[in-house]
């Protein structure tokens, strides 16, 4: 045991896996040194909600003990990691955001995912804020306070994974788990500059996960390296008997093809609704990546307004109904953020829900056909970068209009269907990071990775710790 | 989409009372624009002509 745990704390997993299991550092030094740093440095972003640090060191020594009986303790050995305080986590309270879970019983196991990621040899080191009941776009939570974003502390980190996403960005954890319905993986990942993969809808068992809208709640990770997000995302994908949505289908592992790179990949920008309604540098960040690409083949997106349009209606349909009882007998514990927009999902006519929901099956045909010639399709992952906290409006174009229901503009026609989308992390087209949204066909998340790290072998992506 | 505002807080305060749920009155307005946001998000679906037996797609299978 030879390199201190210090030097881990800029590391991507991979890396601090490989110095683990062969004895270089010991998991409890890699965790100790992670304790410590989020107690440190956390305060200033306010990521997490909860540290479990008991649990984590007594974690980390049987993760050493193992190694020392020559035992396997899987590719993510000794890697403290964190999760959306929506996952279960055995002991706490689920807040998912909120102060109503503050009254709910500590949950008696973890959520699947968590269980995966720990079979695979990473340590649970806490949990993390997140817009109340993942219903938002920033986590500005009103009960935990608002997560800063670590590569400018006045802005939001964006949501509703908001502590997920500034965590890895600010080099707290290497690997977090978020949940993503309308773009809340992709959001966060963008504005912190990480990335994010939103799995095909049913890749990922959503056991223990919090529900937010059903129709669309996808589990997912975040992380600084390709290698890194293919290695959480293999942990965790497959089938789950207990989560009625998750697919019945094998998991099919990405690690080993991502040395292919985007050979022989057939990818496309999306134009039109894709390309307008955005600031300059959105667009900017995704030419930056067709060049590198070498792409310059564009396709029009079937309906892109009218899926957003029955995303929105289904997730506040589907919100409200779930929290109705909470509405009518604890309105005044909701957040402020959130407590008119589940009133409002509650009065929506039914005909409306269910003309959503079969436009949803038109839009999936349409958007399959589209699948037939291409392998990737990229599109900006948000209109504009991080926005200030407390920020109202945005400019786009000569006009300033409100700024937060533009946010999901991008992201929302894609989970709505649960295509694979990842978000890759873009630098230096301005002050701040902006995200590119990588697009497949159901059950593709390979082809996405291919092509995030080819990316990053030419160096166009990156996601480098803030500060 | 246009809808007259006192039409829109009717609809709202009348239909949250036949479910049960509390507006406060310094809700209403937020909720009432909300609901006005949803209604033109749903309109934008009604109007799009679909084929009679086409099924919903509310368990999904992508």
């Amino acid at each position: 045991m030879t390199s201190p745990a210090r030097s881990h704390d800029t590391s991507d997993a991979l890396a601090i896996a490989a110095d683990v299991k062969a004895r270089r550092v010991a998991a409890v030094d890699v965790v100790r040194g992670a304790l410590e740093r989020i107690a440190a440095r956390d305060p200033a972003f306010n990521c997490f909600t909860d540290v479990v640090a008991s649990r984590a060191l007594a974690t980390a020594e049987r993760v050493d003990g193992a190694i020392a009986l020559g035992r396997d303790v899987g590719p993510l050995a000794g890697v403290p990691f964190a999760v959306k305080n929506l996952y279960d986590v055995a002991g706490l309270r689920t807040l998912a955001g909120s102060r109503i879970n503050q009254d709910h019983p500590a949950a008696g196991r973890d959520a699947a995912a968590v269980q995966a990621l720990e079979r695979a040899g990473a340590v649970l080191v806490g949990a993390l804020n997140m817009d109340e009941y993942a219903f938002g776009f920033t986590t500005e939570n009103a009960h935990y306070g608002p997560t800063r974003n670590p590569h400018d502390p006045d802005r939001v980190a964006g949501g509703s994974s908001g502590g997920s996403a500034a965590a890895v960005a600010a080099g707290l954890v290497p690997i977090a788990l978020g949940s993503d319905t309308n773009g809340s993986i992709r959001v966060p990942a963008a504005f912190c500059g990480v990335l994010g993969l939103k799995p095909t809808y049913g890749r990922v068992s959503r056991r223990g996960v919090a529900l937010f809208a059903g129709s669309f709640d996808h589990a997912g990770p975040f992380a600084r390296s390709v290698r890194d997000l293919a290695t959480a995302f293999d942990a965790i994908q497959g089938p789950d008997g207990e989560d009625p949505v998750c697919a019945p289908r094998p998991a099919e592992p990405t690690v080993a093809d991502l040395a292919k790179g985007a050979a022989g990949l057939r990818i496309a920008v999306a134009d039109g609704y894709f390309a307008t309604a955005g600031q300059p540098e959105a667009f900017a960040a995704v030419e930056r990546v067709a060049r590198a690409l070498k792409v310059d083949r564009h396709l029009t997106w079937p309906e892109p307004e009218r899926a957003r349009a029955a995303a929105i209606v289904i997730t506040s349909s589907e919100g409200a109904e779930l929290h109705l009882d909470d509405l009518k007998t604890r309105l005044a514990d909701f957040d402020p953020m959130t407590r008119e927009r589940f009133l409002a999902g509650a009065l929506i006519p039914a005909t409306h829900y269910r003309a959503a929901q079969r436009f949803r099956a038109w839009y999936r045909d349409r958007v399959r056909e589209l699948f037939a010639d291409v392998d990737v399709v990229v599109t900006p992952t948000t209109p504009f970068p991080a926005p200030l906290i407390g920020q109202q409006t945005i400019e786009i174009g000569a006009a300033k209009v409100p700024m937060r229901p533009l946010i999901g503009l991008y992201t929302q026609p894609i989970s709505f269907i649960g295509l694979p989308a990842l978000s890759v992390p873009v630098f230096g087209i301005g002050p701040l990071p902006l995200g590119v949204q990588l697009i497949a066909a159901p059950w593709r998340e390979s082809a996405l990775l291919r092509v995030a790290a080819a990316l990053e072998a030419d160096g166009v992506v990156r996601a480098a710790i803030a500060g | 989409m246009s809808i007259d505002r006192t039409a829109l807080e009717t609809y709202v305060t009348v239909t949250a009372a036949a479910i049960g749920l509390p507006i406060p009155p310094g809700s209403l307005p937020l909720v009432a624009e909300n609901v006005l946001r949803l209604l033109a998000a749903g309109a934008l679906i009604v109007e799009f002509a679909l084929p009679d037996d086409l099924d919903p797609a509310s368990i999904f299978q992508p």
